[in-house]
């Protein structure tokens, strides 16, 4: 499977290429929509899941390279996340050539740029209106599932989960839940700040 | 097979680049929306673990140096350490030695729903007020029908007793009001002038008007005696002897008071072989 475009085809994105490749996403243009920024999310996740500190400007790569090739090759990759997947993890070994850096002491390594430990009355606000937002038995169960810390948060998660149907679907279903909560309070953030 | 061991070394950045784990891992986050939730799961306790201080050295500095790098991690660390202040807080409220009643209190207040608002409680207030004022003025009004109640008893009996004190008062009037009325009449005829007639005042205990004429002329002998008023006789005596006095005879007569009206009345004597005579006289009759 040949994931670079030819030479002599087009090598940038237009609007015509970009045009043709959400139509083989999908012939229903909100349908197409939706698919290209799931397929999107999925690539920024699987860079960030790789310590990428650029996932986005990698996934934008990755996404305009997908482009160009569906453009010329339409027939030739029947399901796009395939694709993705493929050229997705050859631009990543690329970033990795392009910045390798060099080796350092570890204790020269500095640590990442911790959160500050104050937040602010927006964020507070955010979290409260966000967890009112939640449906009540999902507000309980994150509520629950949160309480305690060392060997009675394990008691306490392991009779959540004779609850809540098996460990593994209480780890699931909280992690859902948080999810969902930091995408609505990252959002309520914005909102705030433009406001 | 890729344990959740496998996951977590990829995630701290342990696995080699090129290493056939990692190409797997790589297409199943993008191909299996399920593995890639277990890889969530994972990544979630790894953040919860590094701020709950749980993680040995190694997976610490591993976790700062790689797997913080993205800032879309740092921000989804923020946002777990806003939870896990949110949910120790909430641990504390639970672990509160606090009596039962006022930890449910202070939850319902603090959820803001068991209670009712601040409106449902001014509502039910005022509703406790208006029927309290409502039962004072009943209680006031009761109060009020009963005292003039009362007065209007007290005031009964008062006039009973004025009433009865006027009767004994009249009964004691009568007792002392004398039973004869005296009417002495000297001129004869209607008087001009300013000369007022002979007035006579009688009363309900008046039984006898004693009348005596003063006749000019002193022929004994009887008379007959008329009283009349508008001119109709209302009493009449026969046989009444004159009696001689010095110029003249008085001529005496007892009249019975309940022949009296009220007005000017006519005496008429008539003298046997003489003249009528009429005295003018009037009653004023008393209650």
């Amino acid at each position: 499977m040949d994931l670079q475009p030819a030479p002599e085809k087009q090598r940038y994105l237009t609007p015509e290429v970009f045009a043709s490749f959400l139509l083989w996403l999908s012939p229903e243009p909100a349908r197409a929509a939706r698919e290209y920024l799931d397929i999107r999310k999925t690539l920024v996740k699987f860079f960030v899941r790789k310590g990428c500190t650029h996932a986005e400007e990698l996934t934008d790569r990755t996404l305009d390279r997908v482009a160009l090739i569906v453009h010329h090759e339409p027939e030739k990759y029947p399901t796009p996340i395939s694709l993705c997947c493929g050229v997705g993890r050859r631009v990543w070994l690329e970033y990795l050539r392009e910045s390798t850096p060099e080796a350092l002491e570890n204790e020269d390594i500095p640590a990442p740029a911790q959160p500050e430990e104050e937040f602010t009355e927006d964020e507070v606000q955010c979290l409260g209106n966000c967890l009112d937002q939640l449906p009540a038995r999902d507000r309980e169960l994150i509520t629950q599932y949160h309480q305690f810390q060392g060997g009675r948060k394990i008691e306490n998660r392991k009779q959540l989960a004779q609850i809540y149907g098996g460990l593994n679907k209480l780890r699931i279903t909280a992690c859902r839940i948080r999810a969902r909560l930091h995408d609505c309070i990252s959002s309520c953030v914005q909102r705030s700040a433009l406001n | 097979m890729i344990t959740d061991a496998n996951i977590r070394e990829y995630l701290l950045g342990r696995l080699d680049s090129d290493a056939e784990l990692v190409d797997s891992i790589d297409e199943q986050t993008l191909t299996d929306p399920e593995f890639s939730m277990s890889v969530d799961v994972i990544e979630d306790e790894i953040i919860e673990e590094y701020l709950e201080g749980s993680l040995n050295s190694e997976d610490t500095r591993a976790v700062e140096r790689y797997f913080l790098r993205p800032p879309e991690r740092q921000l989804k660390l923020k946002t777990a350490r806003l939870f896990s202040r949110y949910f120790e807080a909430e641990t504390r409220n639970v672990n509160t030695e606090q009596p039962a009643p006022a930890r449910s209190l202070f939850k319902a207040f603090r959820v803001g729903w068991a209670l009712p608002s601040f409106r449902i409680c001014a509502e039910i207030a005022a509703s406790a007020v208006f029927v309290i004022s409502i039962l004072t003025l009943l209680n006031q009004r009761r109060e009020l029908d009963i005292a003039i109640k009362q007065v209007g008893e007290q005031l009964s009996q008062e006039r009973q007793r004025s009433a009865t004190s006027n009767q004994q008062l009249q009964n004691a009037l009568q007792s002392l009001q004398p039973t004869v009325a005296m009417l002495n009449l000297v001129r004869p005829g209607l008087q001009r002038g300013k000369l007022e007639l002979p007035e006579v005042k009688v009363n309900s205990g008046t039984r006898l008007l004693h009348v005596e004429v003063a006749l000019s002329s002193s022929a004994p002998g009887s008379s007959r005696v008329e009283l009349r008023h508008t001119e109709k006789m209302v009493w009449s005596r026969d046989g009444v002897d004159a009696i001689a006095v010095p110029g003249g005879a008085i001529l005496r007569l007892d009249i019975p008071a309940d022949v009296l009206t009220q007005g000017t009345s006519e005496l008429v004597v008539k003298p046997s072989g003489d003249g009528a005579i009429s005295y003018w006289f009037s009653v004023l009759k008393l209650r």
